[in-house]
């Protein structure tokens, strides 16, 4: 049984909506509905209600949404997942997490609180309430 | 009847062979119909206005990308009431030897089979983009240095880096790199930048680091190079992109590069 590998990363999607290349940098309230793949600079915040994918070399500076995520490269800002949170071995995340399920490949550096809830609700989906 | 809007560029000398045969072959289809000569006199606008509601078939432009731009906008600037009834197609015939990528991408693929597209009158119906009142079909494109963007009011993206910035409305339009996803009229369009280095100019990289955004308004702030809507006609920045409140039927062919969908 010990032998067993449950493959736990997030791949990268191959059709996301949006997708910010190294050579982009980013300013805002970044919110969308579809997958995103961010492997550049992001500051301010980001949202959606599907998959995240921040690969290895982003550089993140920005409260962050999402249903599910995977998160590489430098992170200063709040995670809050409503899903599966894998958190790669290259990530440097400066910032609390609140997710549902999560896993931590080595190498990752985390500097904040960790919560987990089975239910995660989004800041603004509460005041829509 | 079909009206014809001939570009400046064709009354050169060494189109009148070119235009006699496209003229047969339109005869021979009986597709004849009035011929429109612009020139630096000619106000496009006024004599495609004056041709629609006198009740035209179908618009024809007869030259390159730039004249299918002159000619939509012409037609997407008429007043509709002007001329009840269903609104007209525009079509294309592609002049060999200039830039036509509009007509590759509507499946019209040389001056030489165009009549027979035009005989076919199969017809989709595209949804327009809007740059700074200028109306365009296929999208903005442009290679820059730096440039400096803001999408639908609520980011920026900074470029600092040589890339090629596309705006894109068609889709699956084969851009350098990527190939794009867009859905056709849905209201959308689609920005991509690829980065270019001295690599990729070089050679047809396959998978540059590309960046994608859907937006439904786009201000491109300031660039370092002017931007291209259908390939041919020049905008300076600031440059305010969105999808236009309307849609022009065009008569396509069957090797369109796009689903189809018929009007």
């Amino acid at each position: 049984m010990f032998n067993k590998q449950v493959n736990a990363n997030l791949e990268k999607p191959n059709a996301a909506e949006t997708i910010i290349g190294p050579s982009v940098k980013v300013k805002g309230n970044f919110h969308g509905d579809g997958d995103m793949v961010i492997d550049g600079v992001v500051e301010g915040s980001i949202k959606t209600k599907g998959r995240l994918y921040i690969g290895d070399k982003a550089k993140i500076n920005a409260n962050i949404e999402a249903k599910e995520a995977r998160i590489g490269g430098e992170i200063i800002g709040n995670l809050q997942i409503s899903g599966y949170l894998n958190v790669a071995g290259s990530a440097r995340i400066n910032g609390d997490i609140i997710t549902q399920s999560l896993s931590i490949e080595k190498g990752a550096q985390i500097n904040g609180k960790i919560n987990m809830q089975n239910s995660v609700q989004s800041k603004t989906d509460k005041h829509d309430e | 009847m079909n009206i014809y809007v001939y570009d400046d560029f064709l009354t050169e000398a060494r189109y009148k062979k070119v235009l006699d045969r496209i003229e047969i072959r339109i005869t021979d289809l009986g597709l004849n119909g009035r011929i429109i000569r612009l020139g630096v006199m000619k106000n496009v606008e006024a004599a495609v206005h004056r041709e629609l509601v006198q009740g035209a078939k179908a618009i024809v432009a007869v030259g390159d990308d730039l004249t299918v731009n002159k000619v939509l906008n012409a037609v997407a600037n008429f007043d509709q009431t002007q001329a009840p009834g269903e609104p007209v197609p525009i079509f294309i015939i592609p002049i060999k030897g200039r830039a036509n990528s509009i007509a590759r991408h509507l499946g019209i693929p040389d001056e030489e089979e165009a009549g027979e597209v035009l005989s076919a009158r199969l017809i989709e119906k595209v949804n327009l983009g809007i740059a700074n009142d200028r109306y365009f079909l296929s999208g903005l494109n442009t290679l820059c240095g730096q440039a400096s963007l803001e999408i639908d009011e609520n980011f920026s993206l900074e470029i600092s880096s040589p890339s090629e910035i596309a705006i894109v409305n068609w889709p699956g339009q084969k851009n350098s790199a990527y190939l794009t996803r867009s859905e056709k009229n849905d209201h959308k369009l689609e920005l991509i930048i690829t980065p270019k280095t001295r690599w990729s100019f070089a050679s047809s990289e396959k998978n540059p680091q590309v960046s994608v955004f859907t937006f439904q308004k786009l201000l491109i702030r300031q660039a370092d190079a002017d931007f291209l809507a259908d390939y041919t006609y020049s905008l300076k920045t600031p440059i305010q992109i969105s999808m236009a409140d309307k849609s022009i039927p065009v008569i396509v062919g069957k090797n369109r590069l796009f689903n189809s969908n018929p009007a």
